[in-house]
């Protein structure tokens, strides 16, 4: 088992918090907070640096590279499959082929089962590549023909399909692979090799220093635009949006994961490791842990009631979809699921047993 | 060697299949080399039949015990030159072949004037700056004329030698500007020459000297006794070993081949063979008889050729204790008495005895004139010799004489193998190319006196033997010219 | 010849505790007092004709022995007794002899030193090339980061090695002849340290070493090389996989209307 890294349990905390947050305000109110587009690129940015730790860990316990190649692609088609299932029966059968976090992540999988072994430099040129490349393709797809009424809509025919999973969906491919594969190179730079006995990680600040360079980049760039070329500044970039996924705000939530995970392994890992604030960083474990179960369980909790109301009342599911309360009580509802998660994932979860993480491990590995 | 310049044996027509029989006449390590050699390359079959005249097999080469304890000495060849450090050394491979375990000898000691002189430094102490000087530029004149490759391919090729002209030895020795110094070298290789140094060539003589170099040559001894060597020959040959049979004369057959006459306890007996390998001692050629004219003249001529008798004399001692322990510590030393002789410390090579067993090979004039006194007399000479430091122990008692052994070796090695001028390879070991294609002679008297010369030469024949045959050659006579110089 | 020669000519000397009453005509000095580990060597010279060591000189010797530095062993040569442990040493020879015997001594006292010192050196090292004799075979990207721990071990063997060649023309130079004093003793002495079937042992051991991480070093070159060539391969993959993306997706969106 990997010695788990509390930087990397925090930071994906925040990540939880904020989801968590933003949907139940986002699903019930209709109320996008201000910390709306943080927890996504975050997660997806982990999703790659953890995939490094584990993959790492496999390699010190003399696993074959094809056997770990396996049970990463295993686990990636599991969450693949599971994104399907999560449309499915937590959204609406509609909504089967919206490209959700779940596909993405299982996309990532696989595709970083493969690459695992090509160099960093070179996954470093294709998570650039597939930033640089996904504006373009956004055009060719027409992208506002696809969120005309403000969400994504698809016809159900196999270039449809493609196109929302490359370049329109909700999280597509590109430009989202760039912050998995960006977290699982930074991991690589970041950690040191437990396998072969030698290497030592990149200094956090060096790495620290090029997240906030990029943030910087982001931030030229959207002061720029105004004044670059039509094709440029029209193509290429787009301002700072979620969906699409502009790349002013991929590379800057890039920059602000690298510089988190930096700075975090620089001056909370120590901290954690001396045994101070074992509380609190024992709250983190926790909820980073069962990441994916409070992913899948958070929509169950927030979605289904509302759902079955508005079925109830008025014969369509949706009726009451981001009208149901005021923000605040959305927000507080949030919240409270928060915190009995906590209650309840710290009396039954110890064991690790249960839950959507232990159903991959059983499927899976 | 060159097969294909051989002169064919003549092999008289013969039934097909009939099996080529080879005798070889002497049974000393010269003949036991040629039989396991023919055994081991020949591609086909042969009947080799060995005549030894005496009741043992070996020769020169002869371990013997005390009667009065379980001590051997060497009575004939004490050491065996190893020159496997610089290349190739059949002896070496063979002993090695045999399964036989070899023990390092070595000694660099005279005893002059009473006077252990192990060193340049003893030398400088005891004969002066001036002998040493000289003793120095005698060595780097040596070296100079002779290189350690010249003195390994020594006795391969007439012309080996390259630049050293057929001179006396006493020649070179004569370039010593110290009378002591001259004296030193000749004392330390008499032993070894078995001859005056004047009497033998510079070749040979800077041979002998430069053996003392271990970049030249090293020593070894068999462990158990240098007669293993012969044992396990002997235990592998597959031949027909007639020990006890004189053979009295060789003569070319009218129908082909030779026709050997022998002699034992049990009578006369005549024998026909299709070649015959005569590897006896050069002192015993004139123990057999070779017919016609033309045979007889070419053996005489052969033997002429090497005629240059040199001796031994060996003088063992049993003694209660190796008393010379803590004085001498090699497994030999020189002693300048009998114009300078060889002592052995026997008993070095019998790690576990509690006896102490000392040697006396004594060469040249000196082992000649000394042989015809009696066993008593010579035992006696030979105690008289010892230095004060090592005799007073005897004197003492603390020391005591148990046994004594002599063994005269007489003629038995030449003072110039080769002779004056070595003939080419081929024609040493085949007297009569011509007339008699069949007879060969093996001999260390044609190389060097040492067991490495006697099997270089029985690997000679050999190989020519197993060649011709191999190939089934009928011989081409050319009326005065060797098929051997085609 | 390494020695630092403070000779102190008869009176007492004390090594842990203890003093021995040496004979006044009796001179130590100190030798190799340069050498790594405080491997040095105290000599003891006594001219004269002596039938027995002295008592004194023989428990000089041992203690050395019995602290370790190892066993003690005498030889005797044309009047002359010399008794040798590593760390100690008595020659006791005719005053004419005694100097040219002591530099003797003090030549293959300082090649046994030399061979000691590679001796421990490879025999600590053995553990290191079982870890590191995999990567002779094959190099991985996990191993990169042990190049520069791969390098200088190749370069402490290489150093070992040529310690080794530098003693080499004395250790395997067959006797003189004819033989000097100086040589004999040598020859002697080397002989009962066995120098020569050590040296050559360890010229193996250190041969193994060198071929290891030579190979190692290979490896890991082409490796490197390989790697480089290997990115350019891949850079120009991508690119065209980017290409043929752009194609396909333009395709994919026209046909989807």
């Amino acid at each position: 088992m990997t010695t788990r890294l509390a930087s990397i349990d925090l930071l994906r905390t925040i990540a939880i918090v904020t989801m968590v947050l933003v949907h139940f305000s986002e699903n019930l109110a209709g109320y996008a907070p201000p910390l709306s587009g943080l927890g996504a690129p975050l997660f997806v940015f982990l999703s790659g640096t953890s995939y490094f730790l584990w993959s790492d860990g496999l390699v010190a316990r003399d696993l074959s590279d094809d056997a770990i190649a396996r049970v990463s692609v295993r686990r990636g088609l599991f969450l693949f499959g599971a994104g399907f299932a999560f449309n499915l029966f937590v959204w609406l059968p509609e909504d089967i082929f919206n490209w959700d976090v779940l596909t993405l992540i299982g996309s990532a999988l696989v595709m970083l089962a493969f690459m695992r072994r090509v160099p960093r430099e070179v996954l470093v040129l294709v998570a650039a590549v597939s930033l640089l490349v996904a504006p373009i393709l956004r055009g060719m797809a027409g992208y506002a023909e696809y969120w005309e009424n403000g969400y994504f809509e698809s016809d159900l025919t196999l270039s449809d399909v493609l196109v929302g999973y490359l370049a329109t969906g909700y999280f597509p491919l590109l430009p989202w692979i760039t912050l998995s594969l960006a977290g699982y190179v930074t991991a690589s730079w970041l950690f040191s090799r437990r396998t072969g006995g030698g290497g030592s990680g990149a200094d956090p600040l060096r790495i620290a220093a090029i997240g906030m360079g990029l943030v910087a980049v982001s931030a030229a760039l959207l002061l720029a635009r105004p004044f670059l070329a039509g094709p440029v500044a029209a193509g290429m970039l787009g301002g700072w949006t979620m969906f699409p996924p502009t790349t002013e705000y991929v590379t800057g939530m890039l920059g602000v994961a690298m510089a988190s995970l930096a700075f975090g392994h620089r001056f909370v890992d120590p901290i954690a490791a001396s045994g101070r604030l074992a509380g609190a960083f024992g709250v983190a474990r926790t909820f980073s842990q069962y990441s994916l179960t409070i992913y899948v369980v958070h929509h169950v909790v927030h979605l289904w009631p509302l759902w079955i109301y508005g079925l109830r009342e008025t014969g369509e599911p949706t009726a009451h979809w981001m009208r149901a309360m005021p923000a605040g009580m959305a927000l507080a509802l949030g919240g409270g699921f928060l915190v009995a998660c906590l209650l309840v994932l710290r009396t039954i979860g110890s064991r690790r047993s249960f839950g959507f993480e232990a159903l991959m491990r059983w499927v899976c590995d | 060697m060159t097969p294909h310049q051989r002169c064919t044996p003549a092999i008289p027509p013969r039934p097909s299949g009939a099996v080529p029989r080879v005798a070889i006449v002497g049974g000393g390590p010269g003949g036991l080399f040629t039989a396991y050699e023919l055994q081991r390359i020949a591609s086909r079959p042969l009947e080799v039949t060995l005549y030894e005249a005496s009741d043992r097999l070996g020769g020169k080469v002869q371990t013997i015990r005390f009667g009065s304890a379980d001590v051997r000495y060497e009575a004939g060849a004490a050491e065996i030159y190893d020159y496997s450090h610089f290349g190739h050394d059949p002896l070496r491979e063979l002993v090695a072949e045999l399964g036989l375990p070899v023990r390092a000898m070595g000694g660099s000691a005279m005893i002059a004037d009473g006077a252990v002189i192990a060193n340049t430094d003893d030398v400088r102490d005891h004969m002066g700056a001036h002998a040493h000087a000289s003793l120095l530029a005698f060595d780097r004149l040596a070296r100079d004329r002779m290189t350690p490759h010249e003195f390994y391919a020594s006795g391969d090729d007439d012309q080996a030698i390259a630049g050293i002209p057929a001179t006396g030895f006493g020649a070179v020795l004569g370039t010593m500007g110290s009378a002591s110094a001259r004296r030193y070298v000749e004392h330390l290789i008499h032993s070894d020459l078995a001859t005056e140094p004047t009497r033998t060539n510079e070749a040979y003589g800077l041979q002998n000297y430069l053996m003392n170099d271990p970049a030249y040559m090293r020593l070894y001894g068999i462990e158990g006794g240098n007669q293993r060597l012969v044992d396990e020959l002997t235990a592998r040959l597959a031949c027909t070993l007639r020990v006890g049979h004189r053979v009295e004369s060789v003569e070319a057959s009218p129908s082909g081949g030779f026709a050997l006459c022998h002699a034992s306890a049990t009578g006369h007996g005549m024998d026909r063979h299709d070649l015959v390998v005569v590897a006896l001692p050069h002192d015993q050629l004139t123990k057999v008889t070779f017919g016609g004219d033309r045979l007889r003249d070419a053996v005489e001529r052969h033997r002429a050729h090497h005629d240059h008798p040199a001796h031994y004399l060996r003088a063992t001692i049993l003694f209660d204790r190796p008393f010379w322990k803590g004085s001498m510590e090699e497994s030999f030393w020189m002693l300048d008495r009998f114009d300078g002789c060889c002592m052995y410390d026997e008993s070095s090579r019998s790690p576990l005895t509690t006896h102490g067993v000392l040697g006396w090979l004594i060469g040249g004039d000196a082992a000649r004139t000394l042989a015809m006194d009696t066993d008593d007399e010579i035992v006696r000479a030979v105690l008289d010799s010892l230095p004060e430091f090592l005799s007073a122990q005897l004197a003492t008692g603390s020391a005591r004489m148990i046994e004594a052994r002599v063994h005269r070796w007489t003629g038995a090695v030449s003072a110039l193998p080769g002779g004056w001028t070595p003939m080419p390879i081929e024609r040493r070991h085949c007297p009569d190319p011509d007339g008699h294609p069949g007879l060969f002679m093996v001999g260390d008297y044609l190389y060097d006196s040492t067991l490495n010369g006697v099997l270089d030469s029985a690997e000679r024949v050999a190989g020519w033997i197993a060649a011709d045959l191999a190939e089934g050659r009928l011989p081409r006579r050319h009326a005065g010219r060797s098929a051997c110089d085609a | 010849m390494h020695e630092d020669a403070r000779p102190e000519v008869g009176g007492s000397t004390a090594r842990g505790g203890s003093i021995w009453a040496l004979p006044a005509t009796a001179t130590v000095e100190r030798a190799f007092d340069d050498a790594p580990n405080q491997d040095g060597m105290e000599i003891l010279s006594m001219p004269g004709e002596h039938a027995e060591v002295p008592a004194a000189v023989d428990a000089w010797i041992d203690a050395a022995s019995d602290s370790g530095a190892g066993p003690a062993f005498w030889m005797a040569f044309q009047g002359s007794r010399i008794r040798w442990s590593p760390s100690r040493c008595a020659i006791l020879a005719p005053a004419e002899r005694l100097e040219t015997i002591r530099r003797a001594v003090i030549e293959v006292s300082g090649h046994d030193r030399t061979l000691r010192q590679v001796e421990r050196a490879l025999a600590a090292a053995w553990p290191e090339l079982d870890t590191d004799a995999p990567l002779a075979f094959e190099f991985e990207e996990r191993s990169v980061g042990r190049r520069d721990e791969l390098r200088d071990r190749l370069k402490r063997v290489l150093h070992l090695r040529a310690r080794l060649a530098r003693i080499a023309p004395a250790v395997l130079a067959p006797p003189i002849y004819p033989p000097t004093l100086a040589s004999q003793v040598a020859d002697r002495l080397r002989e009962r340290l066995r120098i020569v079937a050590r040296h050559e042992a360890a010229s193996i051991q250190a041969d193994v070493f060198r071929d290891t991480y030579d190979m190692c070093g290979q490896r890991a070159s082409d490796f490197m090389l390989a790697r480089t060539g290997h990115r350019l391969e891949w850079m120009i993959i991508v690119l065209l996989a980017a290409q043929l993306l752009l194609w396909g997706f333009e395709y994919l969106a026209t046909a989807g209307g």
